[in-house]
C-alpha cells in the first residue's frame, strides 16, 4: 500500500510540467488560418478543378471526400484536385506545434444542362440585380454578394417560375445561396417546389430549414431538394425567408436578405 | 518543449519573413476595461518624447497615451466619436497631432494634451443645389510646408490638399475604377524615398497603393492582391501596412505588409510567404490567427511595431518585437 502511495506521488508531481512564462505569444497557443480553396466550376458537365493554395512548406493542407473531419492521417492535398463527380470536400490546414486551422467545405455538383425557358422571379433589389439571367447561367457568385453575380431579395417571400420543354425529366432542384449574416443575410427558412403538369394537376414538395434563426459562420447554401423523377410543363419555388432577423443580431426585427446565385435542376 | 526534470518550455511565435521576423506581444496595450475602456483601436503614433499615442472611438478617453513598455502614461479626449484617423507632425519643435471623426465629418488639429488649434470641416465648394458633399475623412498627412492632405476615404473618394491654416487648395482622384481614381482611398501619407515628396494613397478595394505628385498627378500603381490595406507608414526605406482583412475578405483575417525601398512585398507577419511570380504578387492571405483586422501599424526607433484593431473584440493594441 505504502508503495502505491509513493507511485502515485511520483506519477503526479513527475508530471507536473512547470510552464516557464513568456510574455510572447506561444506556437502551441496559435491557430493556424483555413486553407484558401477555390473550385473552378462548382457546376460542371463532366469535370472540375479544385484549387489548393498553400506555398509554405511548414503547412500540410489535408482533406476528406466522404463528409468527415480531417485529420493528421487524412490524405495530404497541397495541390489542385480533379473531380469528376458530384462531391463535398473537406479541408484543413496542419502544422506541427500549432493548432490546426478550422475546416472549410466545397461542394462541386455534376449537373446536366437543362433546357429551361421564362424564368420569372419578384424583382431583385435594385442594388443586387444583374439581371435575372445570373441564376441559369450555371456561374457561381464569390464571397462578394455585391458582384454580378448574385441577385438580392429583401423580401419576405420570394417566388420563382420557369417553364420546361415537354418530357423533360425532374428529380428536383437546387437553390444555390449565401449565408453572410454579418451582412444581414440569411438562409430562408421554407422552400416550397411545385410541379405543374400537363393534365392540370400540381405536386407540391417542401423542404424545411429549422436552424436558419441561428448563428451561422459564412458560407454557400445548397438548399436542395430531391423529387421522384417526374416531368412538369411549369415549375414554381416558393422562398419564406424568416420574417425578421433574430433577436441575437445587431440588425434583430428588420428583415433579413435572401442572396441566390444559381436554381438548378436536377 | 520539455527540459531536464519536470521544467516546460513553450515556443514563441515568429512571424513574418526574411529580415522581417517578430514576437509577438499580444497583451502589450492592456488596460482596466472600466478605467479606460477601448472601442474600435485605430491609429498609432509616436511621439519626439518616445511615448506611443493610440486612438479609439471610445469617447471616454479618445487618446491614450502609453511608454513603450505599455505603461499607462495619460489619457484625454471625450467628443470625438467617429476617431479614425491619428497623424503626428512636429511643427517647430512642438508635436501636434491630426484627428479625423469619420461621424462628425471633421479633421481637428490638437496639442498633445488635446487643446484644439485648427479645425476643418466639409468642404462647401463642392455642393450642389441638390446634394451635399459626402465628406467622411479617414485620414490626414502633412506636407514639409504644412499642406495637410486629407483622404475622404469613406466619403467622395478625394484626396483634399488644404494650406496649412484650412484653406482649401484643390483635390484629386474621385470614385471609379480608372487609375488615378479610388475605391475607398483609406490611407495617405508623403513617401520622401526617392528625394522628392509624393503622395501615397491606399486604395484598399482595389488592393492597391498609388503614388500621386504633390500636387496630385497620377504617377504608378502598387499591387497588393489579397490584401485590404489601411494606410501606408513609412519609415525608412519601408513602408508598412495593416491589411485589415486578407484574401477574399473573411471575418477575423488581416496581417502586416511590410515593402521594401522597390515597393516589393517582403515580409508579411501574419500572412503567408509574399511570392511573386515575375513582377506579379501571388494574392495573399493569412497564415496564422494572430490578428483580427488589424487597422494601422506604428513603428518605433527600434523597429518594433505596435499594431490596433478594428472591430476585434475592444482588445488594446499588440506589440510585436523584431527578432
Amino acid at each position: 500500500m505504502r508503495c502505491l502511495v509513493i507511485i502515485g506521488l511520483f506519477l503526479v508531481l513527475g508530471c507536473n510540467k512547470t510552464i516557464q512564462n513568456s510574455i510572447y505569444l506561444q506556437e502551441e497557443d496559435t491557430v493556424l488560418s483555413p486553407p484558401s480553396i477555390s473550385v473552378d466550376e462548382v457546376f460542371f458537365d463532366t469535370r472540375t478543378m479544385i484549387r489548393v493554395q498553400n506555398r509554405d512548406p511548414k503547412i500540410n493542407i489535408r482533406y476528406t471526400q466522404d463528409n468527415t473531419e480531417p485529420n493528421r492521417n487524412s490524405p495530404i492535398s497541397n495541390s489542385d484536385i480533379k473531380v469528376f463527380e458530384t462531391g463535398v470536400y473537406k479541408f484543413k490546414a496542419f502544422q506541427n506545434g500549432i493548432e490546426s486551422s478550422q475546416t472549410v467545405t466545397v461542394e462541386a455538383f455534376k449537373i446536366r444542362k437543362v433546357n429551361w425557358i421564362g424564368l420569372e422571379s419578384n424583382d431583385a433589389n435594385e442594388n443586387y440585380n444583374s439581371g435575372i439571367n445570373v441564376l441559369s447561367n450555371r456561374t457561381k457568385g464569390d464571397w462578394n454578394f455585391r458582384s454580378d453575380e448574385w441577385y438580392g431579395y429583401n423580401d419576405s417571400i420570394v417566388e420563382f417560375s420557369f417553364s420546361l420543354e415537354e418530357g423533360e425529366v425532374v428529380n428536383g432542384i437546387i437553390l444555390s445561396s449565401l449565408i453572410d449574416q454579418n451582412s444581414w443575410i440569411f438562409s430562408p427558412e421554407e422552400i416550397s417546389l411545385t410541379y405543374y403538369f400537363e393534365n392540370g394537376t400540381k405536386k407540391t414538395h417542401n423542404l424545411s430549414i429549422p436552424d436558419s434563426n441561428l448563428q451561422s459562420d459564412r458560407r454557400m447554401k445548397y438548399l436542395k431538394i430531391n423529387t421522384p423523377p417526374s416531368y412538369p410543363n411549369k415549375i414554381e419555388i416558393k422562398v419564406l425567408n424568416l420574417i425578421t432577423i433574430p433577436d441575437w443580431h445587431p440588425g434583430n426585427g428588420h428583415k433579413p436578405w435572401l442572396f441566390v446565385d444559381e436554381i438548378l435542376i436536377l | 518543449m520539455y527540459l531536464s526534470g519536470n521544467s516546460y518550455i513553450g515556443k514563441d511565435l515568429i512571424i513574418g519573413h526574411g529580415d522581417f521576423k517578430y514576437k509577438v506581444n499580444a497583451d502589450w496595450g492592456n488596460l482596466d476595461p472600466q478605467s479606460n475602456p477601448v472601442n474600435d483601436c485605430h491609429e498609432m503614433v509616436q511621439d519626439s518624447k518616445g511615448r506611443i499615442i493610440l486612438l479609439t472611438n471610445n469617447i471616454k478617453n479618445n487618446v491614450i497615451i502609453y511608454n513603450k513598455d505599455g505603461k499607462l502614461i495619460d489619457t484625454w479626449g471625450n467628443t470625438y466619436p467617429g476617431a479614425h484617423g491619428l497623424t503626428i507632425k512636429n511643427e517647430g519643435g512642438e508635436d501636434f497631432l491630426y484627428i479625423t471623426d469619420t461621424e462628425k465629418s471633421l479633421i481637428v488639429k490638437t496639442t498633445m494634451t488635446g487643446e484644439e488649434v485648427l479645425k476643418i470641416t466639409r468642404p462647401r465648394e463642392f455642393d450642389t443645389q441638390d446634394d451635399q458633399l459626402n465628406f467622411v475623412p479617414t485620414e490626414t498627412a502633412i506636407a514639409e510646408n504644412g499642406d495637410i492632405y486629407v483622404a475622404d476615404g469613406y466619403g467622395s473618394q478625394y484626396i483634399y490638399i488644404y494650406d496649412q491654416s484650412g484653406k482649401l487648395k484643390s483635390r484629386f482622384g474621385g470614385p471609379g475604377d480608372n487609375e488615378d481614381q479610388f475605391h475607398n482611398c483609406h490611407g495617405v501619407a508623403i513617401d520622401d524615398r526617392q528625394g522628392k515628396s509624393r503622395i501615397l494613397v491606399t486604395a484598399r478595394e482595389k488592393n492597391q497603393l498609388k503614388h500621386f505628385s504633390t500636387s496630385g498627378q497620377y504617377e504608378s500603381s502598387i499591387d497588393l492582391p489579397g490584401a485590404y490595406i489601411c494606410r501606408p507608414v513609412i519609415k525608412g526605406e519601408n513602408v508598412y501596412l495593416a491589411t485589415i482583412w486578407s484574401g477574399d475578405k473573411g471575418n477575423n483575417t488581416g496581417f502586416i505588409s511590410i515593402l521594401d525601398k522597390d515597393n516589393k512585398l517582403v515580409s508579411a507577419p501574419g500572412g503567408i510567404i509574399p511570392n511573386y511570380r515575375g513582377k506579379k504578387l501571388e494574392r495573399m492571405l493569412q497564415a496564422y490567427q494572430v490578428f483580427k483586422h488589424p487597422h494601422d501599424v506604428c513603428v518605433d526607433e527600434d523597429e518594433n511595431l505596435y499594431v490596433p484593431q478594428w472591430n476585434s473584440g475592444q482588445v488594446y493594441p499588440m506589440k510585436l518585437i523584431r527578432v
